[in-house]
C-alpha cells in the first residue's frame, strides 16, 4: 500500500517519472504521520485518526462539563449573555456551538473561541489521547461553514480544509454526484462533478436539524400531555420540561419518515400549519403513542420522573417539516431540484442519477425513501420543475447502486476526509470567472500531482497563518502563494 | 426545602485566572504600585468569563512565577496510558493500534456504560438462534464464558455472543472487529484510488504554469456546449468503482417504530455513539465496547515551564511526585452561611478564609464596584489577618456578608457581623460585612480583597461569589407561577470578585 507521502514527495524532489517507479513503501499505522481528522458540527464533533474507516468519537456540544448558557434561539443575535442575566450559569445545557451568523459581536466570538478550545482539549487528551502540538489536522468544512469558524481553528501546527460534501462522495467511490448534506443548522446541496465542487450553484435551506426540533417542540407543546406523580391525571406540557436535551433524544429515537399520504399526492407539496396537522394525520395515524420517561425535577442525585405522552401522528408526521417548503424557504427536495436546475443542461443527468444524502438528520428512518417520493412528486406536479421531468427515470441514489449504507450518514464527510487524506496532496483552487463558469486552476506547493483527485485544499501551517484561510468566497486570497 | 438545597448546590466561589500568557491582549505588569491598580481587569458581564473562572480545586499554583495556573495555563504532556478498569498499563506503541481501549478484558455495558464482568455459564447456554452478527464461538458447543452488567442485568448472552477461554476476550473478538463491512470497505475504497493516483501520476511531469490552461480549456468546451470530452478529462476520472460490501436498507426498522411499545427498545445517542461502527437504532444490535483507556499527564506552567503536576508512572499508584496546587497555596474561600435570599431584604453571608500556609497571610478584601444595578454591597471588615495553619487547630477567618432593604443603605451593624462568625473559635480574628441593598432582581456581590506585607510576596486575584437564586419579595404567589418566576430570576446569580495580597 502506498501512502500518499511517499507519492507526492517523490514529485517534489524529482521531476523524471523514474522517482514514480520506485515510491517507498509506508505503513499506514506508521507513526507520526496521521492526521487528525475533525468534523466541527453544530451540534456534534466527529474526531478521529486519518486510515481509520469510523471516527474514534462524536462528541455532543453538550455544555455538560463547563459552565455556561448559551441561548441558541438569542445565538447570532449579539449581546445574548446579557440577555440572561449577569450570573447566569445552567449547568448541561445542550446548545449549539456555533451559528451560522456567527463573529457579529468579537465577544461572542472570543466565546466561542474558549468554548471550541474548551472542546479541542478535551478532544486531544480525552478522547484521543494524542499531543496537539505533533498532529496536523484535516477538516472537514461546509460550503457554509462560517469563514470565522475556519479562522479562529486554524491555529494548530497545521491544517488543511477539505470540502465535506466532496469527501463523502468519495465515499462512495465516485467523483461525480448531488450531495445533499442534511445537517443541523441548515440544508446543503452542492452539486460536485469529476471531484469538482461546483461551488457556484451551491443551494440552502434552513429546513433541516434545527426546523425539525422546532417543530417537534411547537407540537408536543401543542398536543402532548404529561403524568407528574403522584397525580395520574394527564396534564399539558410546559415548556420548561422540553429541553433541548430531551428533545434532541425524541428526535433521534422515536421520530421517523412517513411516506406521503393519499391524498396529498394529487398535488405539490405545501405547507400545513402546526394548527391543522392534529386533524389532518391523527385519524390516518397507525403508529403507538410513546410513553416516555422525563425528569421533572432533580434533587441531588434524586430524580423525580414523570411520564411524556407523544402521540402517535407526532412521530410520523413531525418530519414533514423538512418537506413543505414555500417561497422564502424551499423545502428540501425543492432545494435539491432548484439545484440542479442552476447546474448546466449536461451535467443534470450525471448528477439526478447520483444522489447522495449525508448528515444527521437523513439518518431518521425511512427518510430516503419519502426523499425518493418527493421528488418523483415534484417533478411531476410542480410546474416550476417541468425542465427536470425529463429526467425522472434516471433518479438513483448512489447508495442503491454501491455498498449501501457502509458508513453511517452522519460520518461520511468524516470517513472521506480519511480517504481524502490518503489520496491527495494536490491543490486546486477554484476562482470565477465572469460567466458564472469555474475555472481551475491547478498546482501543487509540494510537487506537482495532477490527474489524481482535482479538489484539494491549502495546508496551512501555524508558522504561515497570517489571519486567512482558504475559502471559496475569498477565493484567490491564499492560493498563489505556493 | 428542595429549593434550599437548589440554591446551595448553585451558590460557588470560583477564582478567575487571567491567563497571561494565554491571551495575548493582556500584557500584565508587575511593577505597580497601587495594587488595585494591578489587577487585571475583568468583567463578569463577559461570556469569556465561564471559561476563565474556576473552583479552586481545578487550579494549581506555580511556585516560580508566583501566580495562579489554570487548566488553560498548562502545558500537557501524557506520562503513560492505561485502562481505568484493568490498571494495566499499555505500550504507546500499541496505543493506537488498539484505537485506544483496552486490549484485554475490559468492557463496557452497551447499555449503561458500566463495566462488565466475566462470567463463567453454570449451565449450557439455550440453543442460539442464528443472529447476523454472531461473535467469535461455536454456539453450539455451548462455550461457558459470558459478559455480565452488574448494574443494569444485561448480558452477553442476550445478543449470542459467548467466549470459549475466560482471558483476552478482546482479542477474540478482534476477527469480528476486522470483518465489519465498513473496515473492509474502506480499504477498499483506498485501493481504489490508490490505484488511481498511479496510474494517473505520470501527467504530471508538465510544468506547474502550463497546467491551468488544459483545466481552462476543458471546461469551456464542456461549457461551450461542444459534445467532444477532453482527452485531459480522461484522465481525471476516478475509474468506476465496484463496492466490494453492501450494506442493505433495514425495513423492519420502520415496522417496528411505528409498532413501538417500549422507549427503551430504541438506542438512545450516548449508547450509538459508542458503537460508531453502525449506530444501531435497535438495543439488540448493540454490541459491548472495549473500556476506554485513560492517559497520566505532566503539567507544566506555560510561562517558566516548570512542572506543576507529576504523576508516579506507574498506573496503580496514585501518588504524585510534584504536586503544586492552588489549594496548598493560596487561601480558600468557602461561604458557611447563605440565608435565602430575598429580595429587597438585607441579607448577610459569611464567607470563611482558610489559610494552608505555615505563615501569616494579611488579606485585604476589595469590591469591584460597591454598587451595581442589582445590589449595594458592604464590607464591614475589608483587612485582616489569618495566623498561619496548624495542624491541630484549624484556623480560621470569617467573613460576613449582608444583603440589606433597598432604603436602608446604612451599613450592616457590628453585631449582624460577629453573629455571623461561625462557633469554631476563630483566631486572629476579623470579620467582615458586606452590605448590600437588592435594588433589582438580582443581587450582585463584587468583593475585592488586598494585603500587603512588606517583606513578604504578595498575590492578588479576583473571585466570583455565586449565591444562588434571588426569591423574589412577595411569597403570596402560588406556587406555579413561584416555579415560572424562579426560572426567570433563579438564574441571576451574586457575585464577589475577591482580590487577596499574601
Amino acid at each position: 500500500m502506498y501512502s500518499s507521502t511517499s507519492v507526492s514527495s517523490s514529485f517534489t524532489t524529482g521531476s523524471s517519472l523514474t522517482t514514480t517507479a520506485l515510491p517507498r513503501r509506508h505503513s499506514i499505522y506508521g507513526t507520526g504521520e496521521d492526521r487528525i481528522v475533525l468534523d466541527l458540527g453544530s451540534l456534534y464533533i466527529k474526531a478521529g485518526f486519518s486510515g481509520e474507516s469510523r471516527p474514534r468519537h462524536i462528541v455532543p456540544v453538550f455544555a455538560g462539563n463547563m459552565k455556561t448558557h448559551w441561548d441558541p434561539v438569542f445565538n447570532g443575535s449579539g449581546g445574548v449573555v446579557k440577555a440572561c442575566g449577569e450570573g447566569c450559569r445552567i449547568i448541561g445545557e445542550f446548545a449549539e456551538l456555533y451559528d451560522l451568523e456567527i463573529g457579529k459581536c468579537p465577544e461572542e466570538l472570543d466565546a466561542l473561541y474558549d468554548r471550541l478550545a474548551h472542546y479541542l482539549r478535551e478532544i486531544y487528551f480525552r478522547y484521543l489521547l494524542t499531543d496537539p502540538k505533533q498532529r496536523k489536522v484535516v477538516l472537514c468544512e461546509s460550503p457554509m461553514m462560517p469563514l470565522k469558524l475556519k479562522q479562529l481553528i486554524a491555529k494548530v501546527p497545521s491544517i488543511s480544509f477539505a470540502p465535506s460534501h466532496m469527501l463523502a462522495l468519495l465515499t462512495t467511490g465516485c467523483t461525480t454526484g448531488l450531495v445533499i448534506d442534511v445537517g443541523h443548522l441548515e440544508t446543503t446541496v452542492l452539486p460536485t462533478f469529476s471531484a469538482r465542487p461546483l461551488t457556484p450553484f451551491v443551494r440552502t435551506t434552513p429546513l433541516a436539524g434545527r426546523a425539525l426540533t422546532q417543530r417537534l417542540k411547537e407540537l408536543i407543546s401543542a398536543y402532548g400531555s404529561m403524568i407528574i406523580p403522584p397525580s395520574t391525571n394527564l396534564v399539558p406540557v410546559h415548556a420548561k420540561y422540553l429541553t433541548p436535551a430531551v428533545l434532541e433524544d425524541i428526535k433521534t429515537r422515536f421520530i421517523f419518515v412517513s411516506p406521503i399520504t393519499v391524498e396529498a399526492t394529487v398535488g405539490v407539496a405545501e405547507k400545513t400549519l402546526v394548527e391543522d396537522m392534529e386533524e389532518k394525520y391523527s385519524s390516518v395515524s397507525s403508529a403507538t403513542d410513546v410513553s416516555y420517561p422525563i425528569t421533572i425535577s432533580k434533587n441531588g442525585r434524586e430524580r423525580q420522573m414523570g411520564t411524556l405522552i407523544i402521540p402517535s401522528w407526532i412521530r410520523e408526521r413531525c418530519a414533514e417539516v423538512l418537506f413543505e417548503g414555500d417561497e422564502d424557504e424551499s423545502s428540501i427536495v425543492g432545494c435539491a431540484l432548484e439545484c440542479l436546475l442552476k447546474t448546466p443542461m449536461h451535467l443534470r443527468r450525471p448528477l439526478f442519477s447520483s444522489i447522495l444524502l449525508i448528515g444527521g438528520t437523513t439518518l431518521l428512518p425511512n427518510f430516503q425513501q419519502r426523499f425518493a417520493q418527493e421528488v418523483l412528486r415534484a417533478l411531476n406536479k410542480d410546474r416550476k420543475f417541468k425542465p427536470l421531468s425529463g429526467l425522472a427515470d434516471h433518479f438513483e441514489f448512489l447508495e442503491d447502486n454501491g455498498s449501501g449504507k457502509v458508513f453511517v450518514a452522519n460520518c461520511r464527510a468524516w470517513v472521506g476526509g480519511n480517504v481524502f487524506q490518503i489520496n491527495s496532496r494536490l491543490n486546486v483552487t477554484y476562482t470565477f470567472t465572469y460567466n458564472k463558469c469555474v475555472t481551475y486552476r491547478i498546482y501543487d506547493n509540494s510537487g506537482s500531482l495532477i490527474g489524481s483527485l482535482k479538489s484539494t485544499v491549502v495546508e496551512i501551517t501555524r508558522e504561515k497563518y497570517m489571519g486567512q484561510v482558504p475559502d471559496w468566497t475569498t477565493s484567490d486570497t491564499l492560493s498563489a502563494a505556493p | 426545602m428542595s429549593q434550599q438545597l437548589e440554591a446551595r448546590q448553585r451558590s460557588y466561589v470560583h477564582y478567575y485566572c487571567p491567563c497571561p500568557d494565554v491571551s495575548k491582549s493582556t500584557t500584565t505588569e508587575e511593577e505597580e504600585e497601587d495594587i488595585v491598580e494591578s489587577i487585571p481587569d475583568f468583567d463578569i458581564n463577559s461570556p469569556r468569563i465561564h471559561f476563565s473562572t474556576f473552583p479552586i480545586s481545578k487550579l494549581y499554583f506555580c511556585d516560580d512565577c508566583y501566580q495562579i495556573r489554570c487548566p488553560r495555563c498548562v502545558q500537557e504532556e501524557i506520562v503513560c496510558y492505561y485502562c481505568p478498569n484493568c490498571l494495566f498499563e499499555v505500550p504507546t506503541a500499541s496505543v493506537k493500534s488498539e484505537r485506544n481501549r483496552c486490549a484485554r478484558n475490559c468492557f463496557q455495558c452497551p447499555i449503561c456504560q458500566n463495566t462488565l464482568s466475566v462470567v463463567a455459564s453454570t449451565e449450557p447456554p439455550p440453543p442460539q438462534t442464528s443472529h447476523p452478527s454472531n461473535p467469535p464461538s461455536a454456539p453450539a458447543s455451548g462455550a461457558p464464558y459470558y459478559l455480565s452488567c452488574g448494574v443494569c442485568r444485561w448480558d452477553s448472552q442476550e445478543i449470542g455472543m459467548t467466549f470459549e477461554k475466560a482471558t483476552g476476550l478482546a482479542l477474540q473478538l478482534q476477527k469480528t472487529e476486522d470483518e465489519r463491512p465498513d473496515v473492509k470497505e474502506f480499504d477498499h475504497l483506498k485501493d481504489h484510488f490508490e490505484k488511481h493516483l498511479r496510474l494517473s501520476a505520470p501527467s504530471t511531469t508538465l510544468p506547474t504554469s502550463l497546467l491551468s490552461i488544459p483545466g481552462i480549456s476543458s471546461f469551456s468546451n464542456r461549457y461551450g456546449g461542444s459534445g467532444l470530452a477532453h482527452p485531459q478529462q480522461k484522465s481525471d476520472d476516478v475509474a468506476k468503482y465496484d463496492a466490494m460490501v453492501k450494506v442493505e436498507n433495514d425495513d423492519s426498522l420502520v415496522h417496528d417504530l411505528v409498532q413501538l411499545k417500549d422507549v427503551n427498545q430504541i438506542t438512545t445517542l450516548t449508547q450509538r455513539m459508542n458503537q460508531l461502527s453502525d449506530q444501531p437504532y435497535k438495543v439488540e444490535r448493540l454490541q459491548p465496547q472495549r473500556i476506554h483507556l485513560r492517559t497520566k499527564r505532566v503539567k507544566r506552567c506555560r510561562s517558566c515551564r516548570h512542572i506543576l503536576i507529576k504523576p508516579e508512572q506507574k498506573a496503580q499508584a496514585t501518588r504524585f511526585k510534584i504536586k503544586l496546587v492552588a489549594l496548598n497555596s493560596i487561601p480558600k474561600i468557602t461561604i458557611t452561611s447563605l440565608p435565602k435570599l430575598i429580595l429587597n431584604q438585607h441579607t448577610e453571608i459569611v464567607l470563611k478564609f482558610s489559610n494552608p500556609l505555615y505563615e501569616e497571610i494579611i488579606v485585604d478584601l476589595a469590591l469591584k464596584d460597591e454598587t451595581t444595578e442589582y445590589a449595594k454591597i458592604t464590607l464591614p471588615a475589608p483587612h485582616f489577618n489569618i495566623t498561619p495553619y496548624n495542624e491541630v487547630w484549624e484556623y480560621e477567618q470569617d467573613f460576613i456578608a449582608s444583603k440589606g432593604r433597598p432604603l436602608s443603605i446604612t451599613s450592616t451593624p457590628t453585631a449582624d457581623a460577629a453573629s455571623g462568625t461561625s462557633g469554631d473559635a476563630p483566631a486572629g480574628d476579623s470579620s467582615t460585612a458586606t452590605e448590600a441593598a437588592s435594588s433589582d432582581k438580582q443581587n450582585t456581590d463584587k468583593d475585592e480583597t488586598t494585603s500587603s506585607i512588606p517583606t513578604t510576596k504578595s498575590l492578588s486575584f479576583w473571585t466570583v461569589i455565586g449565591l444562588g437564586p434571588v426569591i423574589p419579595d412577595d411569597q403570596n404567589e402560588d406556587r406555579e407561577s413561584f416555579m415560572g418566576s424562579f426560572h426567570i430570576d433563579i438564574h441571576k446569580y451574586g457575585y464577589s470578585s475577591v482580590k487577596i495580597m499574601l
